[in-house]
C-alpha cells in the first residue's frame, strides 16, 4: 500500500515536535544543579527586594536600598542608629535656637559626573528634592531652606526646633533629603535611570540594568573609601512574593531576602539562613493602631472614650495572633529603639473591659455607639487586624462597621484625608516622637485629617527637648512629650512588629538586630560593611 | 485562506479597539491613581492634585483616551504614568520572556498532553483511569500553588531547577531552558490534562468508526491506523483546546510570572494595575489582545489544513 505525501507529512511533524520536546526536557534535566548566581563568595551581593522602585532618581527611590549602593548620604546612620561622618564630615546648631545646623562637607571627592562636591551642589541638590513631588517628600518636613554657608559648608534651615536625632536621621540615606545628586543628573533627572550620578561606592550598570527585574552596581573607582567595596557586583532583584524570596535565598540564588514573614522564620532557620531582626519595623508591618481621627466632634473628641477603646484590645492575644511571636505587644506610640521611647507607656492600657466600660459611662456612652473604621489591607492583609477590633469593641459595646479597601497605600492616604472615615487602621512604620508630633499627627497630615488643634502641652515638650542644651535633657523631655501623645491617646497602637531579613551565612558583619529603618550593607564605616566570608 | 486571513485581520481593528476602551475604563473605575502611587501614604492633598494635573490625569476620561489612542495607532503607546518610561520598549523587552513561556508550555501540553490521551484511548482499563483522575487533579490545582510545591522539592530541596528568574537564550540555551522548566510545568499542568482527556474521548470516538474497521480489514497495521487516520480525524476538537489553553495561559503569567519571579508582561501587568499606570496597562492588553487575535487566526489556519472541509467553507 502506497502512502500518501500528506499523511507523510504529518507523521513527520508530529515525531519532530515530540524529538524536540524531548530534547528539551532532556536538556535542561540534565542541565545540572543550578548555579548561585547570588553566593557572595563569588563577589556578588544579590538582594531579593520586597518591592520595585518607581525610579533609581534619589527623590523617588522607595525602599532607599535601591539607592544605597551608588549614593551616599550627608550623614550615615549605623545599623546601631548612631550617626557617623559621610558626605559631611561635621556639623552643629548655630546659635541656641536649633533651627540652623551647619554641616561642614568632605573634601575632595567627585560625583560619578566628575564634579566635586562642594556646598552648591549640595545645596542644588537638597533643592531639587524640596521641590520635587516624590514618595519621600514628606521626610523633609520642617526643613525650610538649605544655603551656602562657604564652599565645604552647608546650613540647613528649619521652621521649629528639632532634636540632634531627627536632624540627622533626616539627612540620612534612609530618609532621601540627605542623599546628594550630582549637578548633571539633576539637570536631567531622567538619566538617573540609566546612569547613576551620585559618590558611593558602587555605580550603575545599566547594560545589566533590567527595570522592574534586576538593578545591577559595580565598583565604583572614585569613590573615596576604596576599602569599603567588598563586592565585584551588587543586583537588585524584585521579588514581591514572599516565598519566592525565601526559596530564592534557601536555593542561593540570593544572598539577602527583605521582609520575611515572621511564620517563615523557623523554616528559615532550618535551612542554615541567619534572621536579623529590624526593631523598628517599616511599613505596612512595624507599627499597627487604629487611628481615632474624628477627634473634633462625636464620641472621639473624648479622651476618656479613646482610652477606653485603648483598654478594650487584648493586645497580647491580638499580637500573637496576627503578627506572630516576634511582635511585641504595646500601648506606647513609640517603639523600643526609637527616638522618645517610655517604657513605662509600653502597658500603660492593660486589657481591662470593666475599667472600658467605666469610662464610657464616665464619657456618657454606657451602652456604646457605633463607630466606622476603615480598613486598608495594604495594611492589614485580609483584615484581621480589623476583624479582632471588631471583635473586642463589641464587647465593650462599640459597634464596628469595618469598610475594607485593596487601594494602594497612597490611595488610601487620600481616602482618609478626604475625612469620610472617623477611625482607621493604620501603619506608618515605627517612628519617633519627634515625627509623630510635628509630622504625622499635625493639622492636615495623614493622621489627622480632621484637622484637629494639636495639644499645646504636648507642643511645649517638644519644643523644648528641641532646645536643649544636652542629649540627657533632650532625653527626658522626649519621654515626657512621648508620655503626654500617650495619654492623649489620638491612636491606639497595638504591637511593635520588627522586620526579619533573611541572609546567608557566607556574608559578614550582618548585624543581628539593627535600629535603622532599612538595613544597609553599605557603609561608609569600612568595619560595617558586608562582605563575603572569603573577601 | 487568504480571505479568511484578511477578514480576520480587518475584523481585529474593531475588537482591538473595543478591548481598549474597554480596559480603560475599568481601569480607571478602580479606587485611586498613578499621581498617588508617586506620592506614597504621606503626600498632602494638594501635592496629589498638582501631580494628576502634570499627568493630565484631570482632563476628562474621554480626552485621557483620545490622546493614548491618537499616538497608540502611530505605534507609539505613550509614556508610563509611574516611571517616565516608553510603554514600547518596556513592553518589547518584556514580551519574549512571556512568550517563551506561553509557547513552550502550549507545545509541551500540546505534546505531552496528546502522547498520553494516545496512550490512554488505546489501552482501557487502570492506565485510562489514571489519566482521567490527573486530568480532574490538573484541572483542579491552582497553577501557583503547583508552582511553589515545585520550588521547594526541585529547587530549594534538590537544587535541579532554578527557584527563580529567567535567563535569556541568546545568554544560555540550557540556562534559558532550566528556568522554564518549573514555570512552565506550573503553567502547563491545565493544559496538559485537558488536551490528554479530549484526545482520549476524541481518538476512542475515531477509532470506533467504520472506515477505521475499513482500514483494519484492508490489513494497515494498528500503528499506522492511529498515526495517520485516527489521531488526525481527533485532532480537530483538540486542536481548538490548545487554542483556548494557550489564551488561559496567558492570563496565567500573571501568577506564574509572580511567583518565580519572571520579568514578563504578566508580572508587569500586575504592577501597573497596582499602581494605577493606566499607559503602561493599556499597552499590555493591546499586547495580549494582538496575541489572541494571531492564535485564533493560526487556529483557524490549523482547521483547514486537518478538514478539507473546512477550507472549502
Amino acid at each position: 500500500m502506497t502512502t500518501p505525501a500528506h499523511e507523510k507529512r504529518w507523521t513527520r511533524r508530529v515525531s519532530v515536535a515530540a524529538a524536540a520536546s524531548t530534547a528539551l526536557v532532556t536538556l535542561a534535566a540534565c542541565g545540572g544543579s543550578t548555579s548561585n548566581s547570588g553566593n557572595g563568595n563569588d563577589g556578588t551581593l544579590a538582594i531579593g527586594m520586597a518591592s520595585d522602585t518607581l525610579s533609581l532618581d534619589p527623590t523617588s527611590c522607595a525602599p532607599p536600598t535601591y539607592c544605597f549602593p551608588a549614593y551616599d548620604s550627608l550623614v550615615h546612620q549605623t545599623s546601631a542608629g548612631k550617626y557617623a561622618a559621610d558626605l559631611a564630615t561635621s556639623w552643629k546648631f548655630l546659635g541656641s535656637g536649633h533651627q540652623t545646623l551647619r554641616l561642614t562637607l568632605r573634601q575632595g571627592t567627585h560625583f560619578t559626573d566628575g564634579t566635586e562636591l562642594d556646598a552648591q551642589a549640595v545645596v542644588a541638590s537638597m533643592d531639587n528634592f524640596l521641590k520635587t513631588p516624590g514618595p519621600n517628600q514628606s521626610n523633609a518636613v520642617p526643613v525650610d531652606k538649605v544655603t551656602a554657608s562657604g564652599k565645604y559648608s552647608v546650613d540647613v534651615h528649619y521652621s521649629t526646633p528639632v532634636t540632634y536625632d531627627f536632624a540627622l536621621w533626616q539627612l540620612s540615606g534612609q530618609n532621601g533629603l540627605g542623599t546628594i545628586v550630582g549637578p548633571k543628573g539633576l539637570a536631567n533627572p531622567k538619566s538617573l535611570n540609566t546612569t547613576s550620578d551620585g559618590i558611593g561606592p558602587y555605580k550603575l550598570d545599566a547594560a545589566a540594568t533590567l527595570k522592574g527585574s534586576v538593578y545591577t552596581y559595580v565598583p565604583n573607582r572614585a569613590y573615596f573609601n576604596q576599602s569599603a567595596i567588598k563586592y565585584s557586583k551588587i543586583t537588585l532583584k524584585p521579588m514581591q512574593n514572599a516565598r519566592s524570596r525565601l526559596s530564592a535565598v534557601e536555593s542561593g540564588q540570593i544572598d539577602w531576602a527583605q521582609a520575611i514573614p515572621a511564620t517563615d522564620v523557623d523554616t528559615a532557620e532550618s535551612s542554615g539562613l541567619r534572621i536579623s531582626t529590624g526593631k523598628l519595623g517599616a511599613a505596612p508591618d512595624g507599627m499597627p493602631m487604629l487611628v481615632l481621627a474624628q477627634r473634633n466632634t462625636g464620641p472621639l473628641a473624648n479622651v476618656k472614650v479613646r482610652q477606653a477603646i485603648s483598654y478594650a484590645i487584648p493586645r497580647t492575644q491580638i499580637a500573637k495572633a496576627v503578627y506572630g511571636s516576634s511582635a511585641t505587644p504595646t500601648s506606647s506610640m513609640v517603639p523600643a529603639g526609637a527616638q522618645g521611647y517610655n517604657e513605662a507607656d509600653t502597658n500603660l492600657y492593660p486589657y481591662d473591659k470593666t475599667k472600658a466600660k467605666q469610662l464610657l459611662a464616665e464619657a456618657g456612652y454606657p451602652n456604646g455607639f457605633t463607630l466606622t473604621v476603615f480598613d486598608p489591607t495594604v495594611f492589614d492583609a485580609n483584615n484581621t487586624l480589623g476583624q479582632a477590633l471588631v471583635s473586642a469593641l463589641a464587647a465593650i459595646d462599640i459597634k464596628v462597621n469595618l469598610v475594607s479597601s485593596d487601594a494602594s497605600a497612597g490611595t488610601v492616604s487620600q481616602q482618609v484625608g478626604s475625612g469620610k472615615y472617623p477611625a482607621y487602621v493604620w501603619n506608618a512604620g515605627a517612628t519617633g516622637t519627634f515625627s509623630l508630633a510635628k509630622v504625622n499627627f499635625s493639622a492636615g497630615a495623614y493622621m489627622n485629617p480632621f484637622k484637629v488643634a494639636t495639644d499645646p502641652t504636648l507642643e511645649k515638650l517638644v519644643k523644648q527637648a528641641g532646645l536643649a542644651a544636652t542629649q540627657s535633657e533632650q532625653n527626658t523631655l522626649m519621654k515626657a512629650a512621648t508620655a503626654r501623645l500617650d495619654e492623649l491617646e489620638w491612636a491606639v497602637p497595638v504591637a511593635s512588629v520588627p522586620t526579619l531579613q533573611a541572609t546567608r551565612k557566607d556574608i559578614t558583619n550582618v548585624p543581628s538586630s539593627y535600629l535603622t529603618r532599612e538595613l544597609d550593607p553599605f557603609s561608609p564605616v569600612t568595619s560595617e560593611n558586608w562582605s563575603p566570608a572569603n573577601g | 485562506m487568504m480571505r479568511l486571513v484578511v477578514r480576520r485581520l480587518l475584523l481585529a481593528i474593531p475588537l482591538l479597539l473595543v478591548v481598549s476602551v474597554l480596559s480603560f475604563v475599568l481601569t480607571s473605575l478602580a479606587p485611586g491613581n498613578a499621581a498617588e502611587t508617586i506620592l506614597g501614604s504621606s503626600a498632602t492633598p494638594a501635592s496629589v492634585t498638582a501631580l494628576e494635573r502634570q499627568l493630565g490625569l484631570t482632563q476628562p476620561l474621554w480626552e485621557q483616551y483620545w490622546n493614548w489612542l491618537s499616538h497608540a495607532i502611530t505605534g507609539n503607546l505613550g509614556t508610563s504614568l509611574t516611571t517616565s518610561e516608553a510603554v514600547g520598549s518596556t513592553v518589547s523587552a518584556r514580551l519574549p520572556v512571556t512568550l517563551a513561556l506561553v509557547i513552550v508550555g502550549t507545545l509541551a501540553s500540546a505534546i505531552l498532553g496528546v502522547a498520553l490521551g494516545t496512550v490512554s484511548a488505546l489501552r482501557e482499563g487502570v492506565v485510562g483511569r489514571v489519566i482521567d483522575g490527573l486530568a480532574m487533579l490538573g484541572f483542579s490545582i491552582p497553577n501557583f500553588w503547583l508552582g511553589l510545591v515545585l520550588v521547594d522539592l526541585l529547587a530549594v530541596k534538590l537544587h535541579w531547577f532554578p527557584a527563580t528568574g529567567y535567563v535569556d537564550l541568546s545568554q544560555s540555551p540550557s540556562g534559558w531552558a532550566r528556568s522554564l522548566v518549573l514555570p512552565v510545568a506550573a503553567l502547563a499542568a491545565v493544559g496538559l490534562t485537558g488536551i490528554a482527556k479530549q484526545t482520549r474521548d476524541s481518538l476512542r470516538e475515531v477509532m470506533g468508526r467504520e472506515f477505521i474497521m475499513a482500514l483494519r480489514a484492508d490489513g494497515m497495521p494498528e500503528r499506522r491506523i492511529v498515526l495517520r487516520h485516527g489521531l488526525r480525524n481527533a485532532a480537530i476538537p483538540v486542536v481548538t483546546l490548545v487554542g483556548v489553553f494557550f489564551v488561559g495561559m496567558l492570563g496565567g503569567t500573571v501568577l506564574v510570572e509572580s511567583v518565580f519571579v519572571l520579568p514578563g508582561l504578566g508580572s508587569l501587568a500586575v504592577s501597573s494595575a497596582q499602581s494605577g499606570d493606566l499607559t503602561t496597562l493599556q499597552g499590555i492588553v493591546v499586547v495580549f489582545c494582538v496575541i489572541v487575535v494571531l492564535v485564533n487566526l493560526l487556529i483557524d489556519l490549523a482547521y483547514g489544513w486537518l478538514n478539507p472541509k473546512a477550507r472549502l467553507s
